[in-house]
């Protein structure tokens, strides 16, 4: 069964999808080619996807961890 | 609210992957087509007068770092695809997004593409558009831009005919790229009229056909032709321009090759 659409759910969806329509502007905007370094490791990326994707992964990586973070601290607290 | 801001958010995902999937088709809309000049070593198979042909570097002024590459190979000269948009005009083969110019585009502008080609005394424009306004702000622009030999191609009719009126100056080539439209210059006298030359598709280009625009005084330039044994057969046939990827074979065309020689 859904759970009811309060207004801090819409909110939350109405700035993902703000966010998205950033990142969307901002792919289009920087679709370039740049040659990329790293360690040693030269290859040509699209400057937005270089700046995209590992900040995706950051972000999951930060949601990920407060998840589990307050996964255990909710079963420290419970008796 | 809630079910727009969803889908908002999933058609923001899903172009996001149609652009990650499609890279190059999603470059053309954000940068225009990218040059595809390219040098390599000469096969030695390159014959004939070449040097009494001009070398011009295939839509390299779409793109500033191909376009110097161009200059720096002894191209006789740059072709530049003229866009407007914004009320701006660009250097793109592409159209790009509408709407959404100056957020995402960001191929170069013609002015700043005129300042790298203009290192060489001719220019080949390649007219895209054909709206009177378009044509107006063509023709403010090179008002103000002073070349020795500026070069049009178009392969709308109305166009030609216009600028034969209100740009006598510029040399005419009507873009000729199928068979078809080969046939429907032949039977069109005023526009025969109107036209310095022809611009025409290399598989179209047969050894009849070079020898008609001959007899009747017609430039005639050749795209895009990257085979040495191809450029031999043409420049051998009097042709009068190469409108070629290969950068290599510019040090043999035109004043590239005089400038090899001196």
């Amino acid at each position: 069964m859904r759970s009811p659409i309060t207004w801090s759910r819409a909110l939350r969806a109405l700035v993902v999808a703000c966010g998205l329509i950033v990142v969307v502007l901002f792919v289009a905007a920087n679709f370039v080619l740049v040659k990329v370094r790293l360690l040693g490791l030269n290859f040509e990326a699209r400057l937005a996807w270089t700046v995209v994707v590992p900040a995706a992964l950051a972000f999951a990586g930060g949601l990920l961890y407060a998840r589990v973070r307050s996964a255990d601290r909710a079963a420290q607290q419970s008796p | 609210m809630f079910v727009l801001a969803r889908v908002v958010s999933v058609l923001c995902v899903i172009i996001l992957g149609v652009v990650a999937a499609f890279d190059t088709q999603a470059e053309r809309y954000t940068a225009g087509r990218v040059p595809a000049v390219f040098a390599e070593r000469l096969q030695g198979h390159a014959a004939g007068d070449y040097a009494s042909v001009i070398g011009v570097a295939h839509n390299a002024g779409d793109d500033l770092n191909s376009a110097t590459r161009a200059v720096a190979y002894g191209a006789d000269a740059i072709e530049i695809d003229v866009r407007s948009a914004g009320g701006e005009l660009f250097a793109s083969h592409d159209a790009p997004v509408p709407l959404l110019e100056d957020l995402v585009f960001r191929g170069p502008s013609l002015r700043d593409a005129w300042t790298v080609a203009r290192l060489n005394d001719t220019v080949l424009l390649h007219l895209k558009q054909g709206s009177t306004a378009y044509l107006d702000q063509l023709r403010s622009f090179l008002a103000s831009r002073a070349l020795r030999r500026t070069i049009v191609q178009t392969n709308d009719r109305g166009t030609l005919l216009s600028l034969r009126r209100t740009m006598p100056t510029v040399k005419r080539l009507l873009l000729i790229s199928n068979a078809r439209e080969l046939a429907a210059l032949r039977g069109d006298a005023e526009l025969m009229a109107a036209i310095d030359g022809v611009s025409v598709r290399d598989n179209v280009l047969t050894p009849a056909a070079q020898a008609w625009f001959e007899q009747r005084g017609l430039l005639t330039f050749a795209w895009v032709v990257n085979d040495e044994r191809r450029m031999n057969q043409l420049v051998a046939e009097g042709i009068d321009g190469l409108i070629t990827d290969r950068l290599d074979i510019m040090q043999l065309l035109g004043q590239g090759a005089k400038r090899v020689q001196t």
